[in-house]
């Protein structure tokens, strides 16, 4: 339990807020910061949980005051804010920042609601669960290389190709075409980060152009002869009115849900990996007891998710644990140090996949909640199963490399050492 | 007109060119910088003097009290202005180095992002030699 303490004097609440800011400058400016932001997140929280930065962005990293930012439906998001401010007055020159001007990832209500109604109703329960045998069959075929070599960069080979593949075949991409997306993908989400090179964002720009070319194909082709698939649902919708959606609108929901459910999906895999191969004791009770595989999951979830932040906008001012900040403001939610708040999660540095205290914030929360949350999580489950059946023993065979990005977070490499065990 | 890369004339080119940053009052900071391994003996040593959100001094040398100091090679400095490099990514993966007062360095960021500044090593890169 944090305890709250009195009103702070000027002068107190002036060093508290450097200090927060001298946390946050370690993890977005150090490579200690980098490997290790958590430390930092509970100095903030402690420091100043809801903290205007000296940047000028808020930050916001209490569970609570998370979860009830991302609810208010007073606050949104606004492109156009966040893009010039980052970006400068032509940003919509920029392929790749015209298309999350026109995402549902950036829309407020109605379209919003108008859009999310509409994936809502395709992208389903049951279309989700009818992908649970492809998952496992495709994890085997993945992991065959990897245990006929006794081990390799479980990352590249493993957690890369599964989510896009698995993606691809919920949308209707032909599973030939999808390693072709992988890089122009990541070129695009390379757009999230801080700290962009001209040439980075012209290869963005180069990513967002070949996937919309390639996504008018796949929408043309599907127009044409249908399938039992995702896009093939998408063209058939009819709105109450009998209005169908246009190829933009069919385009950008294909390159969101590519571009969601990829790489976040990827870095969910391997964190989660790097976790339960850091912490054996926990490996081997799961091993003890598969039962333990969901909270596992959401364990690794809450302990190491692959996205650690989200950003809002409010257009009017907004309370957040009794600090008011202005209208017209960029607010981080650091999901990530939510996580880890004790008021919501008790002994919250400690790994323990029997840990049963609720739902991390990991999927955000509100209208934005993550869309392949059920997605990510079954994948997340198959693959521990199927790890668990196929390998007796795994084991890091080094220290695992941190790529230097935040909003998502993993690594460059993940090598293991695999031994398998008898499937005789 | 050309000027050698990180001279005291290109330092006094970019200080006839500062200024038309947006005022940030109150972000006033001196930014000590120390490049290593140039193409001249010895490192070299400058730094920049901020006042409002504003660059009002740019020379070769030390500050006596500088808020913080950033520390990285020269070719790193080199594909920082050339804009091969972005400062956020070379300070994560640690080619760029910072000691002091890291949170001062926060501020700093609205006034290094700004279409003025980027404008300002714009006319820099096109004019330096190396």
């Amino acid at each position: 339990m944090t305890v709250r303490t009195g009103p702070h004097t000027r002068d107190d609440s002036a060093d508290r807020a450097r200090a927060a800011d001298a946390a946050l400058a370690e993890v977005l400016l150090t490579p200690e910061g980098r490997a290790e932001p958590y430390s930092r997140y509970k100095r903030l929280r402690e420091l100043d949980p809801v903290h205007h930065s000296g940047f000028g962005m808020w930050i916001i990293s209490r569970y609570d005051d998370v979860d009830a930012l991302l609810r208010d439906s007073s606050v949104g998001k606004d492109v156009r804010l966040f893009m010039q401010g980052r970006f400068g007055g032509d940003w919509e020159e920029h392929a790749s920042l015209r298309r999350m001007g026109t995402s549902m990832l950036w829309a407020n209500p109605p379209e919003h609601t108008r859009l999310r109604r509409i994936v809502n109703n395709t992208f389903t329960v049951r279309r989700v669960a009818a992908l649970e045998g492809f998952i496992e069959k495709l994890a085997d075929e993945l992991l065959d290389p990897i245990a006929r070599a006794g081990g390799g960069d479980i990352l590249n080979e493993f957690c890369y190709p599964l989510p896009l593949q698995v993606i691809a075949e919920l949308l209707g991409v032909p599973q030939r075409d999808a390693p072709s997306l992988r890089e122009p993908m990541r070129d695009f989400q390379r757009t999230f980060e801080l700290g962009l090179t001209a040439d980075e964002l012209l290869q963005a720009d180069a990513g967002a152009e070949f996937s919309d070319e390639y996504f008018r194909g796949l929408v043309a082709a599907k127009r044409a002869e249908p399938a039992d698939d995702l896009l093939s649902a998408l063209i058939a919708h009819e709105d109450d009115d009998g209005g169908k959606l246009s190829e933009i609108e069919l385009i950008g929901y294909c390159n969101m849900i590519m571009g969601a459910g990829f790489e976040t999906t990827t870095h969910l895999l391997a964190n989660g990996l790097n976790a339960l191969l850091s912490h054996p004791d926990q490996l081997a009770r799961l091993r003890a007891d598969p039962e333990l595989v969901e909270p596992a999951v959401e364990e690794i979830l809450r302990y190491d998710p692959p996205v650690h932040l989200v950003l809002r906008m409010n257009a009017g001012p907004v309370t957040v644990g009794g600090v008011e900040i202005p209208g017209g403001q960029v607010i981080a939610t650091i999901l990530a140090g939510a996580n880890r708040d004790p008021d919501r999660f008790t002994d919250p540095e400690r790994f323990d996949i029997g840990r049963r205290e609720g739902l991390p914030i990991s999927f955000s929360a509100g209208i934005h909640h993550c869309l392949g949350w059920a997605l990510a999580k079954l994948q997340a489950e198959v693959v521990l199963r199927v790890l668990l059946r196929r390998f007796d023993h795994m084991e890091l065979v080094a220290e695992p490399v941190r790529r230097p990005r935040l909003t998502l977070r993993g690594f460059e490499t993940l090598d293991v050492k695999t031994v398998e065990g008898d499937r005789s | 007109m050309k000027v050698k890369y990180l001279s005291d004339d290109y330092f006094n080119e970019l200080e006839q060119r500062a200024g038309k940053e947006e005022e940030r009052p109150g972000a006033n900071i001196g930014a000590q910088y120390v490049i290593t391994d140039p193409p001249e003996a010895g490192d070299i040593r400058y730094y920049l003097k901020i006042e409002d959100g504003r660059i009002v001094q740019a020379r070769r040398g030390a500050l006596d009290e500088p808020s913080f100091t950033v520390t990285m090679s020269y070719d790193s400095s080199v594909r920082l202005q050339e804009g091969e490099l972005h400062p956020a990514t070379g300070f994560a993966t640690g080619e760029l180095q910072v000691s002091g007062d890291k949170a001062s360095l926060l501020t700093m960021i609205p006034v290094f992002q700004s279409s003025a500044y980027q404008a300002l090593i714009g006319d820099l890169r096109t004019m330096s030699e190396y």
